[in-house]
């Protein structure tokens, strides 16, 4: 199950890296391999520690999901 | 089409972003002098747009008289441009917060409540673009847009009286704007870049007709991902120069666009080098993706 505060290729995550529902248009920052993060529009003072704990978090998933199916990049991340 | 002429009517549209301090938009980031590599910023859709008063400038002026007659007079230069209002129906509390360089507090009153403050003791206001969208029909009776994009302005609230009044906005929020100059464009495009021939490449601001309402996102390349999304849907697929405008770093950039989805919102682009900011400024009707 993917971190909702997670988002990947143009499927954007469900919450903020603060956790907060949202509208769009929203800014946005990649965090690599085409996973993204919605930012709050007054982050909070941890937010670029949360971001980095996210991006951390992607390293063996993705690793994992590449071992599934390495070929189909937007089910990778899905199934994250 | 080339430059034309036509009739203004009504206030359609009220957009506000950052400007970083080197003129370059930055949607509502509260740090747009350090926006991280990656990062995909909107400009702020102001709601309820009622009404913008115009600008009090005011010029210089000598006069020359002498053995009883008027000998000629030479104007001499801007003195000031002076501020000027503008009014929503609405009261944004984001809005609110962003201009006024405070935060809407939604934890510390209740989480279903949110305090904001005018932040009185900030002399500095966050400075920013403002785009006031009119409606433009040309002589030939075609209806566009025109839209006052200034450069850079700071915006100070003018809470409304508490009154019994009834009927349309009894209370409407207004803002007092104070333009400055900039010799940077909202497109990202330096003035110098335009071909408008303005004194010092630099002005309050500009003037732009289009076919379409506009929407303005920055987003900063990190140097590898081949597209960014826009913040509304844009009417029309153009990257080619027609009615969109692609920059990047200061440069136009429709050589290094190969698409832009209009049901996503999505570029497709040649990544540039870390950090380069890319400005897209696009036809909008506002429907979200």
């Amino acid at each position: 199950m993917r971190d909702l505060r997670l988002g990947y290729g143009d499927e954007f995550p469900a919450l903020t890296v603060g956790g907060n529902a949202y509208q769009r248009p929203v800014s946005t920052q990649n965090i690599g391999d085409g996973y993204f993060v919605a930012l709050d529009v007054f982050p909070s003072e941890d937010a670029q520690r949360v971001i980095d704990e996210l991006k951390a978090s992607l390293t063996p998933k993705k690793q994992k999901a590449k071992e599934v199916n390495p070929d189909d990049a937007e089910s990778a991340g899905s199934s994250l | 089409m080339g430059a034309t002429s036509g009739h203004f009517s009504g206030a359609y549209e009220a957009l506000w972003c950052r400007r970083d301090s080197n003129g370059y938009p930055k949607g509502i980031s509260t740090t747009p002098d350090s926006v991280s590599n990656g990062s995909t910023h909107h400009a702020y859709r102001i709601p309820g747009l009622v009404q913008a008063t115009a600008p009090s400038v005011s010029r210089g002026r000598v006069t020359f008289r002498g053995g009883m007659k008027a000998r000629g007079s030479r104007t001499t230069g801007l003195e000031d441009f002076g501020d000027f209002t503008i009014t929503t129906a609405a009261f944004d509390e984001t809005f609110d917060a962003l201009v006024t360089g405070s935060v809407a507090d939604a934890t510390t009153g209740g989480s279903n409540n949110v305090i904001t403050a005018p932040n009185s003791n900030l002399a500095d206001k966050p400075q920013g673009f403002l785009v006031l969208t009119r409606g433009f029909q040309t002589s030939d009776g075609a209806n566009k847009y025109m839209h006052w994009i200034y450069n850079n302005v700071t915006l100070e609230p003018v809470d409304p009286e508490v009154n019994q009044t009834t009927g349309e906005n009894p209370q409407s929020m207004a803002y007092t704007v104070t333009p400055s100059q900039s010799t940077r464009s909202i497109f990202g495009l330096p003035l110098s870049a335009l071909t408008i021939a303005v004194e010092d490449n630099n002005d309050y601001y500009i003037r732009y007709r289009t076919d379409e309402r506009i929407h303005v996102t920055t987003y900063i390349d990190d140097a590898s991902a081949t597209s960014f999304v826009v913040g509304y849907r844009p009417v029309s697929s153009d990257h080619a120069g027609l009615t969109n405008v692609f920059s990047t770093q200061g440069a136009v950039s429709h050589a290094n666009v190969s698409g832009f989805s209009v049901t996503t919102g999505a570029t497709t682009h040649t990544a540039a080098s870390a950090g380069n900011i890319w400005v897209a400024v696009y036809g909008t009707r506002f429907t979200a993706i």
